[in-house]
């Protein structure tokens, strides 16, 4: 058992090898094949988290560094030291075990729902990527590792989305366009979160989160540990006394000679983590240097965690950076599913959840997040109920979900945050897919309805030019059928009936019905907004409970809409009411996620109202406790919860009161909501998505497009190309080279040149009659020239006398 | 003697002057060799038998006999041609006054110069003295000896001569430096245009004795030229006794008389004799032998100093032994011999760069007379054609080639093009 | 001894003589004659000058220049019995198809 943590470099490496399999002949094998490769990878990782989740039970929840076989030191230069080490603790391995195993679920979908596509082997090889990186990102114990994982998720999501690029009739551009979408808008986030690194760098000199040996949680930390550490201290001291659980691992410890820390006292502040260190930090108050100012520790932290929510806000869809995610439903449904509703989205709040220090400490920046948090839950409720596409429902519906993980940390409930989260994967993910359920079998129903017989790799083209959002023009009238439009759907209960089912068990854990997973963590959160605005008198509280109470009205009032439209009343068109119900190993899957989303909820009951003997009171928070510091129990209130539920019910009973009745309204393609006075503005400016993309368009892309246009025509091309380049160098480089050709090297050199040859022969011309040719005209020369040299030399000879 | 210069010297204008008024060629190349030959005379009246010789030899000899046969040859003996001034060329009139101006400038400027630099009446300059350092003072050892910066000696033991070095006229001092650092000085005079041996003898501090050493040629025939230098101060004089060979008896020939102690005597010219046994007595008691010389060979044409003097034995004593010293006699001025001498030591080089020139010229000669045959001049083939006029090049490299297939650049609507 | 500067007059005067000679005659050979009285007339006047200082570097000079003539003369008149083939005449006034 204690060997385990062993398993986890396995965890990156065999879906990394499924994937490199897949990329390099999954083209050649045949579609089972394929498929099986990215299952099985997806499902040995799921056993592998299940055994470090064993491990976790049976080592007293101690947490384990690994550092991965033959891969010793990462980044080791002078004062950096950034190894690759990977964390086992019970945060990481909560995100481990719904990653995979709702992965895994979701790879099996994938083999029926991509049938027949041309790239299929390459979808499974970028699921098993993505969960390489998502893998690396929960199991990196080091902010490095959280960042490759989380930009390796983003390159993912981006191949993922825009997998359909090569669709025809400019429905593959609107697809590479979200897929850009969603990639551009999550650098922003990536600004933020690696400003908030290297300020982290900066500060505490590391980026590991807790080294090895450190405790992440020391003991006495939660309250109810404190007991157990008083025992274990005294039963250490005295041997005497009730054992418990804790008590009994310590005497474990204490007789087998290994001394036991309790707190990380003994370790020097240089040899901590960044938690650790950031602990120390403010409890002395230090300044940080920042070159030319120094600034408190604690506004220091106040800056990491803004940068760091900006980075959430890219990853977890908030506002302002939440634009993406619905664009990114152009991608096929189990993408969907698994990116941006169970995984991706929640690595930003498991960011926060991870720098849980960080947070408690920095209250201006969480009172931030939960205002962005909460508002994100109403905006996007708000959105969602004037959405048609099935897909864009649930796409709001998930940032708003997120807007309601983020408000949780940012009032501090972090274990609440944590339990929504996973509880939302599970429903979310069975919504999507259940969606996707439902779209195959509308397709289906058109095809039989009109007596097409398409293979399947049509309904997704359907479904791409569907989504784009705008109707495009097609070729036959029939084309112009949008299997997501939910006026096209209609009385599936009866035609799709498993789906129905899972999709209303879906729905009601979504909505926080009791006794369904969502309630038990919606409500937690309702609570501990509800203590921390009354009790610590926190003004995010307040602000977090008025809206997020508002936010779940609109929840379960919009997936209601949603019941209603699609599975409840009758077909209205022709497809609806061929729809069969879709493949096993579509349904499959479903049905293993409904059984999860009804009873999920019940691993975090509060104590005392009679849940206690199935998981044990809390049981996730407790769990969770050992890694994150700041996690603490709910209590159960039964003001908000009571209150919550009846919000939640009457939403239902409204939106069902509205929407049953309103059949014509719906076949003539409008909504009720759209007519009544009072509300038709609002409804329709929830049907134009509040006009958040328009706005971006508007103020943020064009502008910028015009400026890099101006750039590139003008600046560049007209200007410095063709005027500075052609006509001021290139043309006056020619010109002087004519002059210096034409006038100056033939006319002067040349003349010159010549002129000396001409010279030359002149002044030979002139001397030639010099030559004879007679020898005696040499001789007399000669004598005449002897005679004077003679009469030189002895001149003076002469002189003397 | 000048007077017959004179009349040779006559006899040489005449003859040129005659070969230049003669007609025929053959009598020109006569009158020439005449010439000739009153110069060779001269030379032998100006004491340069050799050149004489050679004159005769080579020039008139061979040269004019060359000359000679191709007057023969070429039938060159025509008139027309030979005649001085009968040129039919106008333009070689105006040369007459010319020339005439010409040489008698020259021969006016030479005659006056010759007379005027006074040559008549000036001496040879007096040439330095020659000198070296015999030997044979006693108690010095090995000496290194230095008359002022010259070195005469480096090491010079007892008993031998060191080389001749060109000392100053006048007096010299001469420092011996012993192999201990004694140092000795001396004083000697020396002449002008001589060559003297330094004998250094006595005991103590050397005493220095000049001996003319006569270098001039030994004019005997096969003979050698003897000095002996009287260095032992035993007795007054020595007497010196060739007693011949053991094979004639009773045959004492007393070549030197006496000579006194710290003098030399006269040259004595000697036969060359391979073996000779000398004997040195006291010429006042000749039976008293000092020392003798055996078995010691005369060589003609060298200037021997014999010196007697008493040698240092190993023990301390000294012993009277005969120490011979000889040089080379030069040969006679003008004579093959030192013209030889000269020839192959000091200008060996030009002498061989003259045979060469003359193994060229000979070949230069052969070359040049020899018959051309046809087949060379069908060498001279086609003209070759030049492949372009040089202005058409230029032209077509600078010329009017503006925006002839400039690139154009992509996209084309903004782009001006790159022609002009 | 010779008075030298009897013997250089001498040489003076044949050594005009010489050059007349080569002024004045159309005939290529007497030229050449003339050329060689010229040198005797220098030899004559080395040899004086030998005799005056004892040297007989004087001797050796005269002994190079006879050499040298004796070389010039081979190869002259190989040249004017060349010329004299080709031209049949050796009056230099017809030899200038060296003019310019």
């Amino acid at each position: 058992m204690e060997n385990y943590p062993q398993l986890v470099p396995l965890l990156i490496l065999i879906p990394a090898i499924g994937a490199f399999f897949n990329l390099m002949w999954g083209s050649r094998l045949r579609e089972e094949a394929a498929a099986t490769i990215g299952i099985i990878a997806s499902a040995l990782t799921f056993v592998i988290a299940l055994l470090l989740y064993a491990y976790l039970q049976g080592s007293g929840f101690e947490a384990a560094v690994v550092n991965p076989p033959f891969f010793d030191g990462w980044i080791r230069l002078v004062g950096i030291e950034i190894p690759w080490q990977m964390r086992v603790d019970t945060l990481s391995v909560t995100m481990l075990l719904f990653v995979t195993g709702v992965g895994t679920l979701i790879h099996v979908y994938a083999k029926g729902y991509m049938h027949g596509d041309s790239r299929f082997a390459r979808f499974f090889a970028y699921l098993n990527m993505f969960l390489v990186f998502m893998i690396i990102l929960v199991t990196g114990n080091n902010f490095l590792m959280l960042f490759v994982g989380w930009e390796g998720v983003g390159l993912c999501s981006f191949l993922l989305i825009g997998f359909w690029f090569d669709k025809v009739k400019g429905v593959g551009w609107r697809n590479s366009n979200a897929a850009r979408k969603a990639m551009i808008v999550n650098r922003i986030g990536d600004f933020g979160l690696m400003m908030a690194i290297f300020l982290t760098f900066w500060t505490f000199g590391t980026l590991d989160f807790y080294k090895p040996g450190e405790l992440a949680v020391p003991a006495g930390a939660h309250g109810e540990e404190a007991a157990h550490s008083e025992e274990a201290a005294v039963a250490e001291g005295e041997g005497e006394h009730a054992v418990t659980e804790e008590a009994a691992v310590v005497d474990e410890h204490a007789a087998s000679d290994e001394p036991v820390y309790t707190d990380n006292e003994h370790i020097p502040t240089d040899q901590l983590g960044v938690f650790g260190k950031a602990q120390r930090y403010i409890a002395e108050e230090l300044d940080v240097d920042l070159g030319p100012f120094s600034l408190p520790i604690s506004t220091v932290i106040t800056l990491i965690t803004l940068f760091m929510l900006l980075g959430v806000a890219g990853k977890s869809a908030q506002i302002p950076l939440f634009v993406w995610l619905p664009d990114a439903m152009a991608g096929p449904t189990p993408v969907s599913a698994l990116i941006h509703a169970a995984t991706m989205v929640t690595s930003g709040v498991y960011l926060m959840v991870r720098s849980n220090v960080f947070f408690h400490e920095a209250e201006f920046t969480s009172l931030i997040v939960t205002i962005i948090g909460a508002s994100t839950a109403i905006v996007a409720g708000m959105i969602a109920l004037g959405q048609w596409d099935i897909k864009r429902v649930l796409a709001y519906s998930t940032v708003s979900q997120l807007g309601f993980m983020v408000a949780a940390v940012g009032i501090g409930a972090y274990g609440a945050a944590m339990f929504h989260l996973v509880t939302h994967a599970f429903f979310k993910a069975l919504l999507f897919l259940g969606s996707g359920s439902v779209i195959h079998g509308v397709e289906h129903g058109h095809h039989l309805a009109h007596g097409h017989g398409h293979g399947g790799h049509d309904d997704h083209a359907h479904e791409e030019e569907a989504h784009a959002g705008a109707h495009d023009e097609h070729a036959h009238a029939e084309e112009d059928f949008d299997p997501q439009d939910m006026r096209n759907m209609g009385g599936l209960r009866r035609k799709m009936p498993v789906t129905y089912i899972t999709y209303l068990i879906g729905t009601l854990a979504l909505a926080g019905i009791f006794p369904f997973a969502g309630f038990w963590s919606k409500d937690e959160i309702l609570a501990d907004s509800w203590v921390a605005g009354f009790y610590d008198g926190k003004l995010s509280g307040f602000i977090a409970l008025a809206l997020l109470i508002v936010a779940a009205g609109f929840t379960a009032f919009y997936m209601w809409r949603q019941i209603v439209l699609v599975f409840h009343g009758e077909p209205r068109t022709a497809a609806a009411e061929r729809a069969p119900e879709s493949v096993p190993s579509m349904i499959i899957p479903l049905m293993v996620l409904g059984f999860f989303s009804v009873f999920i909820g019940f691993m975090n009951t509060p104590a005392g109202i009679g849940f206690d003997s199935i998981f044990g009171a809390h049981a996730f928070t407790d769990w969770l406790g050992h890694s994150v510091l700041h996690a603490h129990a709910g209590e159960f209130n039964v003001l908000i919860a009571g209150g919550a539920l009846t919000i939640a019910i009457a939403a239902i009973f409204l939106a069902n009161g509205i929407y049953s009745r309103a059949r014509r309204t719906v076949e003539a393609g409008q909504d009720p909501l759209e007519i009544r006075n009072g509300v038709s503005t609002l409804w329709r400016v929830a049907n134009a998505r509040m006009y958040w993309d328009q706005t971006y368009s508007r103020f943020v892309e064009q502008p910028f497009n015009r400026a890099s246009k101006f750039l590139a025509d003008t600046l560049d091309w007209a200007f410095w190309h063709d005027y500075f380049h052609d006509t001021v160098l290139a043309k006056g480089f020619r010109t002087m080279g004519r002059i210096l050709a034409n006038p100056i090297d033939l006319g002067i050199i040349d003349g010159i040149v010549n002129g000396v040859g001409r010279l030359a022969r002149w002044i030979g011309g002139f001397l030639r009659p010099i030559e004879t040719g007679y020898v005696r005209t040499y001789a007399v020369t000669l004598l005449i020239g002897v005679v004077v040299v003679i009469v030189l030399l002895l001149l003076p000879l002469i002189q003397r006398g | 003697m000048t007077e017959l210069f004179l009349l040779v010297g006559t006899l040489a204008v005449i003859s040129a002057v005659f070969m230049l008024l003669s007609d025929n060629a053959v009598h020109s190349a006569l009158f020439l060799v005449g010439t000739m030959v009153a110069i060779a005379l001269m030379f032998l009246l100006l004491n340069a038998p050799f050149l004489a010789l050679i004159q005769i030899t080579v020039y008139a000899g061979a040269i004019m006999v060359l000359f000679l046969f191709v007057i023969m040859l070429l039938g060159a003996e025509r008139t027309d041609i030979s005649a001085l001034i009968g040129s039919d060329k106008r333009k070689f009139r105006w040369y007459i006054p010319v020339a005439a101006v010409a040489v008698g400038i020259l021969f006016f400027v030479v005659a006056v110069g010759v007379y005027n630099s006074g040559i008549a009446g000036r001496d040879i300059p007096a040439a330095d003295p020659l000198a070296r350092v015999m030997h044979v003072a006693q108690d010095v050892g090995t000496v290194d000896i230095f008359a002022g910066e010259t070195q005469i000696a480096d090491d010079l033991m007892f008993g031998e001569a060191s080389d001749f070095v060109t000392l100053p006229a006048g007096e010299s001092s001469l420092l011996f430096t012993t192999e201990s650092g004694e140092q000795f000085t001396a004083i000697v005079a020396l002449e002008g245009n001589s060559a003297a041996t330094i004998v250094a003898h006595g005991a103590g501090a050397p005493t220095l004795s000049v001996v003319p050493t006569d270098l001039s040629t030994v004019n005997e025939y096969r003979s050698g030229r003897t000095v002996v230098f009287n260095a032992y101060d035993g007795v007054d004089a020595i007497q010196l006794i060739d007693i011949g060979t053991p094979a004639d008896e009773n045959d004492d020939f007393v070549l030197i008389d006496s000579v006194a102690a710290g003098s030399f005597s006269e040259p004595l010219t000697l036969e060359e004799e391979p073996r000779v046994n000398w004997l040195f007595v006291d010429a006042a008691e000749t039976n008293d032998i000092l020392t003798r010389l055996e078995d010691y060979e005369v060589l003609r044409d060298e200037s021997t100093l014999v010196v007697i003097a008493p040698a240092p034995v190993g023990d301390g004593t000294t012993r009277v032994a005969p120490f011979v010293t000889s040089v080379e006699a030069r040969p006679a001025f003008g004579s093959p011999r030192a013209i030889g001498y000269e020839l192959f030591i000091t200008y060996m080089l030009p002498m061989q760069l003259l045979a060469l020139l003359l193994l060229a010229a000979m070949v230069g000669a052969i070359v040049l007379t020899r018959r051309e045959w046809d087949k060379v001049r069908d060498k001279v083939g086609v003209r070759r054609r030049v492949s372009r006029p040089l202005p058409q090049v230029i032209a077509a490299q600078v010329g009017d080639h503006d925006g002839v297939d400039a690139p154009q650049l992509p996209g084309g609507e903004g782009s001006t093009a790159a022609g002009d | 001894m010779i008075p030298t500067e009897m013997a250089v007059l001498l040489s003076v005067v044949l050594f005009v003589l010489g050059t007349l000679g080569v002024l004045f005659k159309r005939n290529a050979i007497l030229v050449f004659m003339s050329v060689e009285l010229m040198l005797n007339a220098t030899n004559l006047a080395l040899v004086a000058f030998a005799q005056q200082w004892g040297e007989e570097t004087g001797h050796l000079f005269v002994f190079f220049i006879i050499t040298v003539a004796a070389a010039e003369v081979a190869v002259g008149l190989a040249l004017i019995v060349a010329i004299f083939r080709t031209k049949k005449s050796i009056n230099i006034d017809e030899l200038h198809q060296l003019e310019g």
